[in-house]
């Protein structure tokens, strides 16, 4: 039992007289209190832009920024924190990956290898590639439970191959991708592996030399940290042949009428004035996540998924969208004849917070021949009662729709 | 009559048996629409004749807002000129985004039929959903046959 919900100042607030239940970590997780405090702190008494002023706030506020890359270093056990960049999201971290990569090592008729359990985030970006660089994008099919078919990467790749760009875990199944395996076969033939860890940083074990990856892009704001604040792990090799991403200030080594030289490191990534505050809030968030610990996490929210997904299955009109054998704290449904913009807009009647539509996954919802899904996803906050409201929600939907 | 006013019988009742829910081929008017926050798509077909609506109908997949929405657009708008038909539209969303509108040119039998969505107002996110086969006629009666609206 994790008995955290005090900790979160939004549960004293009630939705339409009702209590929040709320079951979208995965689209935004809620804040503790001590990130909060810990944001308004920081702008109260301690705030100046970071490497810039020599002045003594300046100094502080900057060793506050590159305290919190350490603390993420250890929290995804990277090499060097010298490769950890701080973006905007990660949709950003990915749409850096796919432009530095894309530009420079993707020609015409060489291929990415993409999965159909994307986010759009991961697959977009790449899809601009396609564009731009007349290149080709391949998708490791997903069965009808939504488990991802590994075995059939190995006759998709050829020697035109430049990248495998895999989700960590799927924000609408909840499959767990087993990213050990896709790159033992990745580094048969020397393919990199960018990992969408958007969904997995919160919930499943990040480190990166088990992993292995050569990128592995998330978000703050899903692992109960600020938004506005994406991040990057980039294995070393790559931070030096990527050219930079966005031009401005910070970034640059030196300027002249003629030339510009850049900045080296994971500081040729951070162009003009960062999410400061964010970034220094965030290492509250890590500690939050650490004190509870990643497996006691991982256990807690797992339990929680499989009682909420016996219960369900005791309802006929509860339709599952996937049934993946390894799935994380995320799964989608619909009820038998109901939309899930009416179920969720229902819900809300009950203080219950879902998301419903294709959860920016049309290639998922295609796959599994459905138009749009109902999602269910927990954070430490969430308990068994959640889950009896669910339980109850979705039959009101039903009474509603008989 | 649901507690969630949104959800009247008459909207539950248009959404499972919609009216003139099937396409039309040939027509003279068409559209697809699309609402890329959900996915929902509404495809709309008329045959206007001397400037008359004489024919409408629709096809697509959606929430019952939708559907529902769609279903009673073909019969409000049935026979009505185009001139009608789009002054009709722009105060049905107006309606449905709380502003000042009339429906004047209604009897009150329709009259009462395009109320039933006034409780949208109070819903700003499900906006879309009850106006997308609106816009998406207009947008047909704008253009030449075979366009794609994106809302």
């Amino acid at each position: 039992m994790i008995d955290v919900k005090k900790q979160f100042p939004i549960f004293e607030k009630k939705i339409k007289g009702k209590n929040l239940t709320y079951l979208d970590s995965a689209n935004s997780s809620q804040k503790p209190k001590s990130v909060i405090d810990k944001m308004n702190d920081f702008y109260s008494y301690e705030f100046a832009n970071v490497g810039r002023g020599i002045y003594q706030l300046a100094s502080n506020a900057s060793e506050k920024y590159e305290n919190t890359r350490q603390e993420l270093k250890k929290f995804i056990n990277c090499k060097d924190d010298g490769e950890i960049v701080f973006t905007k999201n990660s949709t950003e971290s990915l749409n850096l990956i796919a432009h530095c990569f894309g530009e420079k090592f993707i020609n015409e008729g060489d291929e990415i290898i993409s999965t159909e359990l994307e986010h759009h985030a991961n697959y977009v970006p790449w899809h601009f590639i396609r564009k731009n660089k007349k290149a080709v994008i391949k998708f490791i099919p997903v069965d009808d439970d939504g488990n991802l078919l590994i075995d059939k990467l190995s006759e998709l790749i050829t020697d035109k191959t430049k990248i495998i760009a895999v989700t960590h875990m799927s924000n609408v199944t909840g499959t767990i991708v087993d990213i050990k395996k896709i790159k033992e076969i990745a580094d048969k033939h020397n393919i990199p592996v960018c990992v969408d860890g958007t969904q997995g940083a919160a919930h499943l074990k990040t480190d990166m030399q088990e992993l292995g990856c050569d990128f592995y892009a998330f978000s703050a704001h899903k692992m109960y940290g600020p938004t506005g604040l994406g991040l990057l792990y980039v294995k070393y090799k790559w931070l030096e042949a990527f050219d930079p991403f966005i031009g401005g200030g910070g970034m640059i080594d030196f300027v002249s009428k003629d030339d510009v030289a850049y900045a080296k490191g994971v500081w040729k990534f951070e162009a003009g004035t960062m999410p400061t505050a964010e970034v220094v809030a965030l290492k509250e968030s890590i500690n939050f996540i650490n004190q509870i610990g990643k497996e006691k996490i991982y256990k807690y929210e797992d339990e929680l998924k499989n009682f909420a997904i016996e219960k369900l299955r005791k309802n006929n009109a509860v339709e599952f969208v996937g049934f993946p054998k390894e799935q994380g704290s995320v799964f989608s449904f619909n009820i038998k004849n109901i939309h899930s913009h009416d179920v969720s807009t229902i819900f809300d009647q009950e203080g219950v917070a879902v998301r419903g539509g294709h959860h920016c996954c049309q290639i998922l919802h295609d796959r599994l021949n459905v138009n749009s899904s109902v999602r269910v996803s927990f954070g430490v906050y969430n308990n068994k009662d959640d889950i009896l409201v669910l339980d109850e929600a979705i039959k009101k939907c039903q009474k509603i729709f008989s | 009559m649901s507690e969630i006013g949104i959800y009247q019988q008459t909207i539950l009742e248009h959404s499972k048996n919609p009216l003139n829910f099937k396409s039309l081929n040939p027509c003279t008017h068409q559209a697809n629409g699309n609402n890329p926050l959900c996915g929902d798509k509404v495809e709309i077909f008329s045959n206007i004749k001397n400037d008359i609506n004489n024919e409408i109908c629709f096809q697509g997949s959606g929430c019952a807002i939708s559907i529902a929405s769609a279903s009673i657009l073909t019969k409000v708008l049935h026979k009505r000129s185009v001139v009608d038909c789009k002054i009709i539209i722009e105060n049905f969303v107006k309606m449905i985004e709380n502003k000042e509108f009339n429906f004047d040119l209604l009897d009150n039998e329709k009259k009462k039929l395009l109320m039933t969505f006034s409780e949208l107002q109070k819903f700003p996110m499900r906006t879309k959903c009850a106006t997308m086969s609106w816009s998406t006629f207009k947008y047909a009666l704008n253009h030449d046959n075979n366009t794609f609206l994106n809302l």
